[in-house]
């Protein structure tokens, strides 16, 4: 670097007068992302969820009817589902050697995974709970849980629904 | 000037070092909101090397920093969401600070790290096919704004003590081992 490049940066100064300009960009940002994700979505409560796994949905719940309902039939001996802790487990594998453990909140409808063995970070136990139109995805498990605003009967969908 | 360049390298290789290891630990901590929402440390060596050595190796550190770090904290598929996002928020740092020279070290930091969220969030919205994750958006910008401010104030700190003219300093006590 020459040297007036040297002289500008050992005097550095952690304000300078540009800086206003980027300061109100992310501000701006910051706002108009608020506003469209948080303030216009009036999230109306979750009648249920959905569970989807590479896509295809496998099972669905009510909340309060403690009764899953399980969709897609290959998957009938996968989901196994504890009456007294209130959680749903899903097993992937020839050998049942990977799972997640959902487990339901009815009287806050919502649920969140406790437990899974998909990598050591475990991103998807510490993705925060059902709320609105959030869901909870597990990537090395192609699985995705979904909130539903109505109560669905158990149809398979075909591929292609979000 | 050969030993120069030679010089800049070593210096790259290590900065290349240093960022793979400090995503790797960051990579062990539990994410705070979501994946992808880091502390961004690495970012500092990065930075580092784009004001130090120019900016072809600040991309090359970014570049190296994501591949072997990716493949080292164990899960690959985070390449295809750090790549871009690294890559515009870098542009957007070295434009602020080397090309325009308009704004401090603090705020293209900020305005980095807000950015690399936010693409890395889009992408991961893109790729798995939910687009429900975009509602995290919000709340992984502002942990953005706070990342991007400790790895700021380091990055002046450093460049304001460290002498720009120590790479050239070390070839005058290369005589002392020519012979």
């Amino acid at each position: 670097m020459k040297n007036a490049e040297y002289i500008h940066f050992k005097k550095a100064k952690p304000f300078r007068f540009g800086d206003v300009f980027v300061y109100i960009g992310v501000a701006v940002l910051i706002a108009f992302l608020f506003v469209y994700f948080v303030i216009i979505p009036r999230s109306s409560d979750n009648l249920g969820f959905g569970v989807f796994v590479d896509g295809k949905q496998v099972a669905v719940y009510n909340y309060g009817s403690f009764n899953p309902q399980i969709t897609d039939n290959s998957f009938s001996d996968k989901i196994v589902y504890d009456k007294s802790a209130n959680t749903l487990t899903v097993y992937y594998g020839h050998d049942n050697s990977h799972f997640n453990v959902i487990k339901i909140d009815d009287a806050k409808k919502t649920a969140v995974v406790k437990d899974a063995n998909c990598s050591v970070s475990k991103d998807c136990v510490y993705t925060p709970s059902l709320k609105g139109d959030s869901a909870i995805v597990c990537v090395p498990h192609k699985l995705k849980i979904v909130g539903l605003k109505d109560k669905a009967p158990s149809l398979p969908t075909t591929g292609g629904v979000q | 000037m050969k030993n120069i360049k030679l010089k800049k390298i070593a210096l790259c290789g290590l900065l290349c070092a240093f960022a793979t290891i400090a995503f790797t630990l960051e990579s062990l901590f539990p994410p705070l909101i979501l994946p992808g929402a880091r502390m961004g440390v690495s970012n500092v060596f990065i930075l580092l090397a784009g004001i130090y050595l120019g900016s072809v190796y600040g991309y090359a550190t970014l570049v190296v920093k994501i591949l072997l770090g990716s493949i080292f904290s164990g899960n690959i598929s985070s390449i295809m969401y750090s790549l871009p996002a690294g890559v515009l928020s870098l542009t957007l740092e070295l434009a602020l600070i080397l090309w325009l020279n308009k704004a401090s070290i603090v705020a293209s930091s900020v305005a980095g790290a807000v950015l690399n969220v936010t693409v890395q969030n889009l992408v991961f919205c893109l790729v798995t096919d939910s687009m429900e994750y975009l509602s995290y958006l919000p709340y992984l910008s502002l942990t953005g704004i706070i990342g991007g401010l400790a790895v700021g104030f380091i990055v002046l700190f450093t460049v304001r003590k460290l002498k720009f003219n120590f790479i050239n300093s070390i070839s005058k006590k290369e005589k002392y081992f020519e012979h």
